[in-house]
């Protein structure tokens, strides 16, 4: 036993620093400077600035990413070749049992197909204005599903294309802030000692940030572009993925078939990545659905703030501050992409929770 | 416990150290000039540089730092750039009328989430439970901001009963007590009601989930096997056990509710602190916006040393170092 432990026992490269308290600060500092540099970047890189959700060519690569995300937790045959098909059905059945979260999946999958082909099913361009004295605030009818607003835009288009922000952001933010938690709560829970406390000592300062003030404030001061969104949320809420993956990393390190590959004399990043992680999987993924369903909620308060995407570009949150001033006379311009958030955050939420019984996860 | 505390206080010190010196850099290392507002064709660029010295903005970086940490340590945030008043005395203002606003909603998220909760936990997947389930995820998963017009459209525009902008409508010098003090609650409802409800749903959503959990334990087969009735085991005893985990959490919400605060009162027009944070963002107020953010971030930590706290009171078992039942730290 005392031989196994002392091999688990790993320090990267020499001593730690002196005391937590310096690496915590020194950590701040890095996640500072990480911080002005990708704000840098994508002011120089001029290719950031245009909403690049907009693109087919970024919405496939997000969809495409989000695929394999999901499937790698849930058919466990792409992480090991051993597993039997049958805890895929397992898994699978025990979804099923949820109404409310196949129907969670469905309209999620409604939104994903949506914004995917908006260029192909919106019924108008969303950006142009016809003639105000004619076309505004028009009420629902015919030939506009949700109205027009105030310039005479179709509402329902600039729903559809409204989508594309909502879950580009989202989804490129999670699976970003999915990444950078694993890497720094795998590493941490296996590593323990000094470092484990320093980096939770980091994580838990972090969390004290109150998110919305500090978003607001970067993305104001820095560049107003979309990707600065997603770096953003992606940097704020990264912590909790690190803080369940260094949860569950502590109890796998002790399991048997870590232990034996260790005897084995398998090394500690083949260890974590091959042995630790695919394990976690069921964990991430649930964690990341849920965050998912944050992430649109809080991109859709800052677009109604005004932050992040431009005009015209549509977004739900920028739509409804747009219906402000006619609440109740023209209600369907803030009525329907309100809708919009909330059904989809609403699916989010279920397909969440039924993963999490599918996956028979502990969320702590 | 002394120890204890004087542990968490270092930690919430420092903390809040960090948290000072992350805002300054980012703001410091923003692109813009603090002075951008002063700029125009005809300035003499001498009295520019006159005011950056006077302003101490050219000095370098970290002397600046220095110079704010030592300032904030005395108490002194500067002065505003917008409205030339010491930032101390906008904060002054402001922070009571947030502060109003967030501890009525905090109470009011307790008081409600808690005992939705634990009715919905008291009989499980019946026909309470499971309306009820979909009401918090309902609430759970609007947008506040969206919530708000829904009520403003119907109490405000439609039915007229209630105020939605503002902290009054009548002076304080006007008639008689009960009319202004009516008039002021009036003009709370809404805002307090916005902001406790959602976060209502996700506390009552996690007792329900504590509640459940606890009721299997082996405390309460005891305590049935002994033949206590079963509301007084579910209420009494498995109440009891459940509420610190569960006040924890509230107090890790605290960041929320500041968070939610900022488009609350941008919407009602209440001069508070989050419709300060983003005047003064918008505005490139950067005394103001470093002092909000400071102060944000206090009330932040603040709020989870209390949970801390409560939570050592209230399990012995965490004080001396053991890890007990605390939530996954």
């Amino acid at each position: 036993m005392a031989a196994t432990r002392r091999v688990l026992r790993y320090v990267p490269g020499g001593r730690p620093g002196r005391g937590p308290w310096v690496a915590a600060v020194c950590s701040a500092f890095f996640y500072l400077y990480a911080g002005v540099l990708v704000a840098r970047l994508s002011a120089w890189i001029d290719l950031f600035r245009s909403p690049a959700p907009d693109g087919v060519g970024g919405a496939v690569a997000a969809a495409a990413g989000l695929v394999l995300f999901y499937a790698a937790a849930v058919y466990p045959g792409i992480v090991d070749e051993r597993a039997s098909g049958k805890v895929f059905a397992d898994r699978s059945r025990r979804f099923r049992a949820h109404k409310p979260a196949v129907v969670g999946l469905v309209v999620f999958l409604f939104f994903l197909g949506v914004s995917l082909l908006a260029p192909l099913i919106a019924p108008y361009d969303p950006s142009v204005q016809t003639d105000p004295a004619v076309e505004r605030y028009q009420s629902p009818s015919a030939s506009h599903l949700f109205g027009t607003d105030k310039f005479g835009r179709d509402i329902l288009s600039r729903v559809i294309f409204g989508a594309r922000v909502s879950l580009g952001v989202g989804v490129s933010a999670v699976l970003l802030a999915t990444l950078l938690g694993t890497l720094v709560g795998a590493a941490s829970g296996y590593a323990g000692g000094r470092v484990d406390d320093a980096a939770m000592r980091v994580v838990d300062g972090l969390l004290a940030f109150p998110r919305l003030l500090l978003l607001l404030t970067l993305v104001a001061f820095f560049a107003n572009s979309i990707w600065l969104v997603v770096a953003v949320l992606a940097l704020t809420g990264w912590m909790g993925f690190a803080r369940l993956i260094r949860a569950e990393v502590l109890v796998l390190k002790e399991s048997d078939f870590v232990q034996a590959a260790v005897a084995g004399g398998v090394g500690r990043g083949r260890i974590v990545w091959r042995h630790l992680i695919p394990n976690t999987l069921g964990t991430v993924v649930v964690a990341a659905t849920l965050r998912f369903a944050m992430l649109i909620l809080l991109e859709s308060y800052l677009s109604f703030l005004g932050l992040g995407v431009q005009p015209p570009t549509p977004s739900w949150g920028g739509m409804v501050f747009d219906g402000r001033e006619v609440l109740v006379a023209a209600w369907w311009v803030s009525a329907f992409p309100g809708l919009a958030i909330v059904g989809a955050v609403v699916a989010c939420n279920l397909v969440g929770d039924g993963l999490r019984d599918a996956l028979d996860v502990r969320m702590g | 416990m002394i120890r204890f505390l004087l542990r968490r206080l270092l930690h919430a010190f420092l903390l809040v150290l960090i948290t000072l010196t992350a805002t300054f850099f980012v703001l410091r290392l923003a692109p813009g000039d603090p002075l951008s507002r002063f700029y125009s064709p005809e300035i003499d660029p001498k009295v520019m540089t006159d005011i950056r010295h006077q302003m101490g903005l050219d000095k370098p970086l970290p002397v600046q730092y220095a110079k704010t940490v030592w300032s904030y340590l005395r108490g002194d945030f500067g002065v505003s750039i917008s409205s030339h008043r010491p930032v101390s005395d906008v904060l002054a203002e402001t922070i009571p009328r947030t502060l109003l606003l967030t501890v009525s909603a905090l109470l009011l998220q307790i008081v409600l989430g808690v005992f939705l909760g634990a009715v919905s936990a008291r009989y499980p997947y019946g026909v309470f439970d499971r309306t009820l389930s979909v009401i918090f995820l309902v609430f759970y998963s609007i947008p506040s901001f969206y919530f708000a017009f829904g009520l403003i459209a119907l109490f405000s525009i439609k039915l007229g009963w209630l105020p939605s902008a503002n902290m009054y409508s009548i002076p304080r010098e006007a008639v008689g007590f009960f009319p202004v003090l009516a008039d002021r609650v009036a003009h709370t409802v809404l805002p307090v009601g916005v902001l406790a409800l959602g976060s209502a749903a996700a506390l009552a959503r996690y007792a329900r989930g504590s509640l459940l959990d606890t009721v299997h334990q082996d405390f309460v087969k005891t305590a049935r096997a002994k033949g206590l009735g079963e509301n007084r085991v579910f209420w009494v005893h498995a109440m009891k056990n459940a509420l610190p985990q569960v006040l924890t959490v509230v107090g890790l919400s605290v960041p929320f509710l500041l968070g939610g605060a900022v488009v609350i009162e941008k919407i009602f027009a209440w001069p508070g602190m989050g419709s300060l944070a983003v005047d003064s963002i918008f505005a490139r107020d950067y005394p103001v916006v470093l002092a909000v953010n400071f102060v944000g971030a206090c009330m932040v930590i603040l709020g989870s040393l209390l949970a801390d706290l409560s939570y050592a009171w209230l399990n012995p078992r965490v004080r001396y170092g053991g890890g007990g039942d605390a939530p996954s730290r």
